[in-house]
């Protein structure tokens, strides 16, 4: 009998210790924090506060912010979270959709330079009061190893193989992650197919995925 | 226990050490429900408790049944008791498959596979099969519900205690607004704080009562009627706080924001003591006449209090004078919402008219059928 309780507390104890080790290894995974590019082409790049309440509704994960602004006057806001625990995948269907102010009314899902690069979802929220107003936006998880996804992870059960997917990533490789949202707002009178505003987005979203992929080639 | 009772067991120890240790991880990813004593599931965790505790109260019939076939297998030589490790593996399995996806419902749910395993690898399949009722009890722990659903639940709590105080106060001809994230009374705001969606208390209070009639081995019935009061007496103890909170944040705003923000608990555990004092009060009739000079003393308090609330409130006398004085003998420090409460209520609920002297009636009825019974 003895031998039977060595053999039970021997494989409860390392379950325990797994999940120890799971935990530290899902923490670990949010400490990769890259650069943004400075400027890409005629885009000046200038640094954005994140706020408290937005950094606490995605569990305090570590971010960064910069908005780019042309010549022209446009801009594009990129925002930059590390993805550690799942608390911090929070989808933008959820968070821009869930306010009440803007509904979500269309996405696709595309490489963001031609075939082997990353996946991103790109997606469109209308104003409820004002429907002319619309945001794009691009997003997509980034991984240090050049690795990306943009499934959503926020449903328990709804999303299981994407949260599978990303949590053997970051308990058995060691993956490491960080978060991208590229958005602009723009108005149907002055864009009416968004087509502008599209273009933009997608050189920002594009300069910072190959910015991404290099710092994470070079090992920084 | 002694300790040579522990120095025998000790492999027991380290095995529920190991195991205590594979609970850290999902109660911290559970904290927000578990830890906060405002949620819904805040006595979920109890229930593990509560399982040990059931074994416990069963403790001498399990071990006769043990030892009885323990002797029937040395008498069939080669027989096993004991049954395999498998569950305990599949328990572990899924526990750590759970980190994966950071999904508490398979993890809570791997931890209870686990115990069971290590039941069924000790004791085998008989000892389970004994052990039914406790292990049904024990697969509460598991948080079964989906968020969405657990924010529904505490939505719909907020709305039916909001609608009733609401009734009663527009009567009164005060504006009141309640919704999930602000309550206004005659333009004095305040946020609506977590503790008062007041469905934990219901939940804490009905899962007691289970747990108790378990306990006690009483009929399904009779546990379900104590849920069901307990249920109740939790839900009207949750409205009196409602209500003191909605009356005072007119002229006391900071007595109401630290009533609304203060810990469920207490309210809970008070429930749960008026629940045994209702149904002993109305179950145990041989009680009832032991408590007529405590209840006759606490009437005259309440008439003398009744007395001052109708010079105060001029006008609701008249309807207070018939109305709910066994409840309000019983509920005396929170009479005066509860008089309101009884005003808006008092058409649809008819029972609550009940007269003090009807009670009294009662009593000399169960005192006369005692002395018969005694004779």
């Amino acid at each position: 009998m003895k031998r039977v309780f060595v053999q039970m507390t021997a494989l409860i104890a390392m379950t325990a210790g797994l999940s120890f080790f799971s935990q530290a290894r899902i923490e670990a995974a949010g400490g990769w924090l890259p650069t943004l590019p400075a400027s890409v082409r005629a885009w000046e790049g200038i640094d954005q506060p994140v706020s408290q309440g937005t950094l606490a509704l995605l569990g305090n994960p570590r971010a960064l912010s910069r908005e780019y602004i042309n010549h022209v006057g446009d801009s594009v806001l990129l925002t930059l979270v590390t993805a550690g625990p799942f608390e911090n995948f929070h989808d933008p269907t959820v968070c821009v959709g869930g306010t009440g102010v803007w509904a979500f009314t269309g996405k696709k899902q595309f490489p963001i330079d031609g075939p082997g690069s990353a996946e991103v979802r790109a997606m469109i929220f209308q104003r409820r009061d004002s429907p002319k107003h619309r945001i794009v936006m691009y997003y997509w998880q980034q991984a240090r190893d050049g690795f990306a996804a943009c499934d959503p992870m926020m449903g328990n059960f709804r999303d299981l193989p994407a949260r599978f997917r990303t949590g053997f990533g970051a308990v058995v490789l060691g993956r490491q992650s960080v978060l991208l949202r590229i958005y602009t707002l723009y108005n149907e009178d002055d864009d009416p197919e968004g087509l502008i505003a599209q273009r933009n987005v997608h050189i920002i979203s594009r300069a910072a995925y190959h910015h991404l992929l290099k710092e994470g080639k070079e090992g920084r | 226990m002694t300790p040579d009772l522990l120095r025998q067991e000790k492999h027991w120890v380290l095995l529920a050490l190991a195991y205590l240790s594979a609970w850290w991880i999902p109660v911290v990813w559970l904290q927000v429900w578990w830890l906060n004593p405002a949620s819904l599931f805040a006595a979920q965790p109890l229930v593990l408790p509560g399982f040990f505790l059931l074994l416990w109260g069963r403790r001498q019939e399990l071990a006769k049944r043990w030892s009885a076939r323990q002797r029937s297998a040395r008498q069939r030589r080669g027989a096993k008791t004991e049954g395999s490790l498998s569950l305990l593996v599949l328990g572990c399995l899924l526990y750590f498959v759970a980190h994966f996806i950071h999904l508490a419902l398979a993890a809570v749910l791997g931890l209870v596979l686990m115990l069971v395993g290590v039941l069924l690898r000790v004791y085998g399949k008989a000892f389970l099969k004994e052990i039914t009722v406790p292990l049904l009890f024990l697969a509460l722990v598991v948080p079964w519900l989906p968020e969405s659903a657990t924010h529904l639940i505490e939505r719909t709590g907020l709305s039916l205690y909001s609608t009733i105080v609401r009734t009663v106060l527009v009567r009164r001809a005060w504006v009141v607004h309640i919704d999930e994230s602000t309550v206004m009374v005659q333009g004095v705001s305040m946020p609506t704080h977590e503790p008062l969606r007041g469905m934990h208390c219901l939940f804490a209070s009905a899962l007691f009562f289970l747990w108790y009639g378990l306990y006690r081995r009483l009929k399904p019935s009779h546990t379900l009627t104590l849920m069901t009061v307990g249920g109740l007496v939790a839900f009207v103890g949750h409205l009196t706080r409602f209500f003191f909170v909605i009356v005072l944040l007119r002229s006391l705003p900071e007595v109401a924001n630290r009533l609304a923000k203060f810990n469920s608990w207490p309210f809970t555990l008070i429930s749960i003591g008026l629940t045994f004092a209702l149904v002993k009060l109305w179950g145990r009739l041989s009680v009832l006449p032991l408590l007529k000079p405590l209840v006759r003393v606490v009437r005259q308090g309440n008439q003398a209090f009744e007395r001052v609330l109708d010079r105060l409130f001029s006008g609701s006398g008249k309807t207070l004078g018939n109305t709910g004085k066994l409840l309000n003998t019983l509920f005396i420090p929170i009479l005066w919402p509860l008089n309101l409460l009884i005003k808006g209520l008092e058409k649809s609920v008819g029972w609550l008219g009940r007269s003090t002297q009807q009670t009294e009636r009662w009593i000399q009825q169960w005192e006369r059928r005692r002395r018969k019974r005694k004779r």
